[in-house]
């Protein structure tokens, strides 16, 4: 096992799928002689030439039409948006057609597609380019969408992604590509299944709900709350479309308490729809309400400090979980 | 009077015929969906081909059956051209089990892999990114196929529009793009919306070549869409066709056409009707009889009537088909399960 | 406004008929009058006022039943508003007077906490489990946030009154063991309604049993998700069958006899090899790989529903008769459906043997968070060459499946190599 980055975690899944299929290439604003803007595809572009790495216009609809137009014609794209803020030009493509024509047509057309997109916040990048968007993908019938928070599922829901068969949208996260995880070295050929989620962490007094870059934040919060005798279950769902039910659902009958953390913001979202999905599933396991940790309700600031206080810590996941959690718990 | 072995923009007499007939079955099965939605057999939205016979058939007489094309919702007469079966169009429009999307697409949305029918797209001008896109993978696999994307005059007002010419000139694509310019988008009448006076400028802003056809033509519809076709088989980039018709319908089954007057409905019905156009010029050249013509419309009614016969006979979906096909494996089959318990 | 509620007239009632309303809308009521006449599933009773006023609005009808504790009229002074009643209006417009539901609804708007003084908050997990164990909450004080009862309060209830309490409900999975590190196996199947299999042409459709369900997840999981590498040994039982002779003819004498397994051998062998070989006792855990200082050995059973893992607890501190009798107890208790949480959980690792089925060699998936697995084959009587000559030998294959993400080749093919030498030179499983 070799440590690597987020970053490189990716490229060698796209390397790898690139040498093992012929059809797969890649194509995106800036990702070849630039490298990526979050230097994904770096070196790339040497490596396999500009038929198989190809740098685009800035037009995002056009070239999430021609990603899904190529795996009509029976190619394997890998679609760079330079981030899910911009994916809202291309929207239209991704719901109205790379979602629907499986269905629309009877199950004639097949849409082998993944559309790679970085989110989220916390490097004061500003209101347009902080945001969480899996909610509203998450909403669409006919898409699968993931978000991988280690290196190890980086590599291994990538490669599964682009064998899938459906369109894939393969959301990162931009604070993630620098850090660390373990992941088999470059000759084992492994593959993370793209439906389930994960167990991170054993518990016993609550079930944490999250994904993304908030899995880490959660497993530092049941870290500590470890310490003061209560035992958090961390879940990663790993996958926001389809959603791994039953594994929530066991886990809150053990725990019958949740804490959802989440990045994205409140309302009409990820969280409040899997709280109904509790509800509606486990209420009568339920020994507390939900608790649900989010982002501030408010276009993201660009002071560090305004930045800081609109993200979701921590501290708020501690104070959620003991909210709920009786003191004498593990006592 | 004796018939002529000469041949029209190379062209023989048996394709000549045939386009006939399929202008005809156009005409014939337009105007029987018409008559089985006011029925009440066919619902939403229905869009009508009738006027606009000459541009499906002078076009997709110019592909190859390899050949791909993409259409808009207006895509009833282009199936129908490009080989789809009848009875599988008319079928989808009654939303039966035996239509071609198994009558979970209705009027807009006709599929067939066979007879590469990439779809009616219900999203204007959605057709074309995704044109550029089949074209990109027959140029990566090295295929010579050409993909022909049909779009009406709207379609040029949409952002779409200008982001796919561009990147399939940039790329160098085997695509032709076809624009049915049939006056009005929706009601919006097309001086009204284009700040061009015609698509030659834009073809030109795109760095390709750019051509205004007849759409009443079939002939020179063919004509140019063969030049074009030659030109992406060979490696030479996309084309843009601005081909001039007119709907003789509303724009859909619910449309009465305010925005137009009924002289000028008229003036085209009787002075450029492309059915007529083209039996006028097929007699000129003594390469067809009049006795033909009526042969063949009897033969495209009688077609129109079984395909609405089998239609109306097909059963309609079974209720299983509610989940199925919303993805290719079965990974939603975990979360349904609670959907539908 | 005053909600009268529906009385507990006993520590199990829970719920009331209304047989008969002693008093009508708009009637005066003092203090301390009988208002209803209330069926219980004990008594038939008279409930009396506990306020003075009149009677605005009978809530629940005669014939029907409400909740303790719900609201079944309304008492207040003659000129009071009825909140019940703007509602009443407010659907008397609708073209449908369905005077009935009306009530019926108002009733529930009634029982909702706003209105129904001294609601008792109590968590749904709680009420539950209260109502297993036929417990009166009523008085008991909550600690959870609000003062609310939860399900600590009822067990702790429960505890003070020395009983023990009920499963709730039956599927529920068992409480977890403090430390984090040990996985619960969901394998523990209760007998439930199985939907019934339907049959088509050609197919017949088996829904998933919720053991089904559970080997499937994990499985495909652990397939997926651990790579899994495969390393083969053949190992000479010459010398463990004849132990085992010896071990059975001397447990045959025992006061509690018993019959000693090759697989009963073969778990005390690979139990042994972990205590030397720590590193092949661990758990992938992400960002760290856990190693376990208990050694919980896992024997894959099947049963006709499925597959079921009965772990035995610290194997490498056990006799081999021992192993032996628990082995034969968690076989008999997992054919009869009977085990418990604990008969299953906190595995580290499995030994899965297919021999009695005459199977050469197999591989077996992992089961997880365990990080190896040991599958069994039949012994075999197979052509060797001794000292130039062609015997005759008992050869048994084995094959270890690991996890690549917490163990490397090397230190598998060192662990079966040290299972092989136990096997072949057995003597040492007794010292």
């Amino acid at each position: 096992m070799r440590t690597i980055t987020y970053r490189d975690a990716l490229r060698e899944a796209i390397r790898e799928e690139m040498w093992r299929d012929e059809r797969v290439f890649i194509m995106g604003e800036d990702i070849a002689g630039y490298g990526g803007t979050y230097a994904v595809t770096k070196g790339l572009f040497e490596e396999f030439g500009e038929k198989r790495v190809r740098d685009t216009p800035l037009a995002e609809e056009v070239i999430t039409g021609t990603a899904i137009g190529a795996a009509l014609g029976g190619l394997r794209p890998i679609l760079e948006l330079m981030t899910i803020n911009f994916s809202l030009l291309a929207t239209d493509l991704i719901v109205n057609s790379a979602a629907k024509f499986h269905y629309m047509f009877g199950g004639q057309p097949e849409i082998p597609l993944v559309i790679r997109m970085p989110s989220g916040g916390g490097a004061q990048r500003g209101a347009q380019h902080s945001q969480m968007f899996e909610s509203w993908y998450g909403h669409i019938p006919g898409l699968k969408v993931v978000m991988p928070a280690t290196p190890y599922d980086a590599k291994g829901m990538l490669k599964s992604a682009v064998r899938d068969p459906n369109p894939v949208l393969f959301i990162e996260h931009e604070l993630l590509y620098s850090i660390k995880g373990e992941v088999p070295d470059e000759d084992v050929e492994y593959t993370v299944p793209l439906h389930l989620g994960e167990v991170r962490r054993l518990g016993r007094d609550v079930t944490i709900l999250t994904f993304s870059r908030m899995a880490h934040i959660s497993l530092q919060a049941a870290h500590d709350l470890a310490k003061e005798g209560i035992e958090a279950e961390v879940i990663d769902l790993k996958s926001i479309r389809p959603i791994d039910i039953d594994l929530l659902i066991d886990s809150v009958k053990k725990t019958n308490r949740v804490v959802i953390a989440e990045e994205g913001w409140k309302y009409y979202g990820t969280g409040q729809g899997l709280a109904a999905l509790i509800y509606e599933n486990a209420f009568d396991y339920m020994d507390a309400p939900i608790q649900h940790i989010t982002g501030a309700d408010v276009p993201m600031p660009y002071s560090k400090a305004l930045e800081r206080a609109a993200l979701p810590t921590k501290a708020d996941i501690i104070k959620a979980v003991k909210a709920i959690v009786p003191t004498h718990v593990g006592v | 009077m004796a018939i002529s072995n000469a041949t029209l923009t190379g062209l023989t007499r048996t394709q000549l015929l045939c386009m006939h007939n399929m202008m005809l079955l156009m005409r014939r099965f337009e105007e029987k969906s018409a008559e089985e939605y006011t029925r009440g057999k066919i619902g939403g939205f229905m869009h009508l081909y009738i006027g606009q016979e000459a541009v499906g058939v002078g076009s997709i007489t110019a592909l190859r059956t390899s050949d791909k094309i993409l259409c808009s919702y207006r895509e009833h007469g282009l199936a129908l051209a490009k080989g789809m079966d009848p009875r599988a169009i008319m079928a989808e429009l009654f939303g039966k089990a035996t239509g071609c999307s198994k009558g979970k697409g209705g009027s807009m949305h006709m599929w067939s892999n066979e007879a590469g029918v990439l779809g009616g797209n219900a999203i204007v001008a959605a057709q074309l990114p995704i044109a550029v896109g089949v074209a990109f993978s027959a140029q990566y696999l090295r295929q010579d196929t050409v993909v022909a994307c049909f779009f009406g005059d709207g379609a040029v007002d949409e952002g779409a529009f200008h982001e796919a010419l561009n990147l399939a000139s940039l790329w160098k694509l085997p695509v032709v793009f076809i624009c049915e310019n049939n006056q009005y988008s929706m009601g919006m009448a097309v001086e009204k919306a284009w700040a061009v006076e015609n698509l030659l400028s834009r073809a030109a802003a795109y760095n390709m070549p750019g051509e205004i056809v007849d759409g009443m033509d079939a002939i020179a519809v063919y004509a140019a869409t063969k030049h074009a076709v030659e030109h992406a088989r060979r490696g030479e980039g996309p084309t843009l066709l601005e081909v001039k018709t007119y709907r003789f319908r509303g724009h859909s089954m619910a449309d009465p056409a305010y925005y137009r007057t009924r002289e000028e409905e008229q003036c085209w019905r009787s002075t450029r009707d492309p059915i007529g156009i083209f039996e006028k010029m097929l007699l000129e050249e003594g390469l067809a009889t009049q006795a033909e013509f009526d042969e063949n419309d009897a033969k495209a009614t009688q077609v129109a009537e079984d395909a609405a016969q089998f239609a109306d006979n097909s059963p309609d979906p079974s209720l299983e088909e509610l989940y199925t096909d919303v993805m290719v494996d079965d990974s939603s089959a975990l979360t349904y399960r609670y959907e539908r318990k | 406004m005053k909600t009268v509620e529906m009385p507990k007239m006993g520590d199990t009632m829970e719920e009331g008929k209304i047989l008969r309303w002693l008093k009508k809308e708009g009637d005066q009521v003092a203090k301390g009058e009988p208002l209803a006449e209330i069926e219980t599933e004990k008594v038939n009773i008279e409930a009396e006022s506990f306020s003075s006023g009149v009677l605005r609005k009978i809530l629940v009808p005669e014939g029907a039943i409400a909740a303790v504790g719900a609201g079944i009229a309304l008492i207040g002074a003659p000129d009071e508003p009825l909140v019940a009643e703007a509602k009443q209006l407010s659907t008397t417009n609708t073209d449908k007077p369905a005077a009935n539901e009306d009530i019926e609804a108002a009733g529930q708007v009634i029982a909702s906490p706003a209105l129904a003084r001294g609601r008792i908050f109590i968590s749904p997990i709680a009420r539950n489990l209260a109502k297993e164990n036929q417990l009166d909450y009523s008085n008991i004080q909550g600690t959870g946030p609000n003062g609310r009862i939860i399900k600590m309060d009822i067990e702790a209830t429960l505890a003070a009154q020395g009983r023990p309490a009920a499963v709730f409900p039956p599927q529920a999975a068992p409480a977890m063991q403090p430390t984090p590190v040990v996985a619960t196996l969901p394998f523990i199947e209760q007998p439930q309604p199985v939907a019934a299999s339907t049959t088509t042409d050609d197919i017949t459709e088996i829904p998933l049993t919720s053991m089904r369900r559970a080997i499937a997840r994990r499985l495909s999981q652990s397939m997926q998700a651990a790579p899994h590498f495969y390393v083969t040994s053949v190992i000479d039982t010459g010398k463990l069958a004849a132990l085992r002779q010896q071990i059975n003819e001397y447990a045959a004498k025992q006061p509690s006899p018993v019959k000693v397994s090759f697989n009963d051998l073969i778990v005390k062998t690979v139990a042994l090899a972990l205590v030397r070989m720590p590193q092949m006792n661990v758990s992938f855990a992400e960002d760290k790989i856990l190693l376990k200082k208990q050694i919980h050995i896992g024997v894959a059973v099947a049963l006709e529903q499925g597959l079921i893992v009965p772990v035995l607890r610290n194997a490498n501190q056990h006799s081999i008769l021992d192993i032996a009798r628990e082995t034969q107890r968690l076989g008999e208790e997992a054919r009869a459906g009977k085990l418990r949480p604990e008969d299953v959980s906190g595995g580290t690792f499995t030994v899965s043997n297919l021999g009695m089925f005459d199977v050469d060699s197999f591989t077996a998936v992992i089961n997880p968070p365990e990080s190896a697995i040991l599958a069994v084959g039949s012994i075999t009587p197979t052509p060797v060459v001794v000292d130039g000559q062609v015997v005759v030998r008992d050869r048994m294959k084995v094959t270890l499946s690991s996890d690549h993400r917490a163990i490397d080749g090397a230190t598998a093919a060192r662990f079966l190599q040290e299972v092989k030498r136990l096997l072949e030179e057995p003597f040492g499983l007794l010292l």
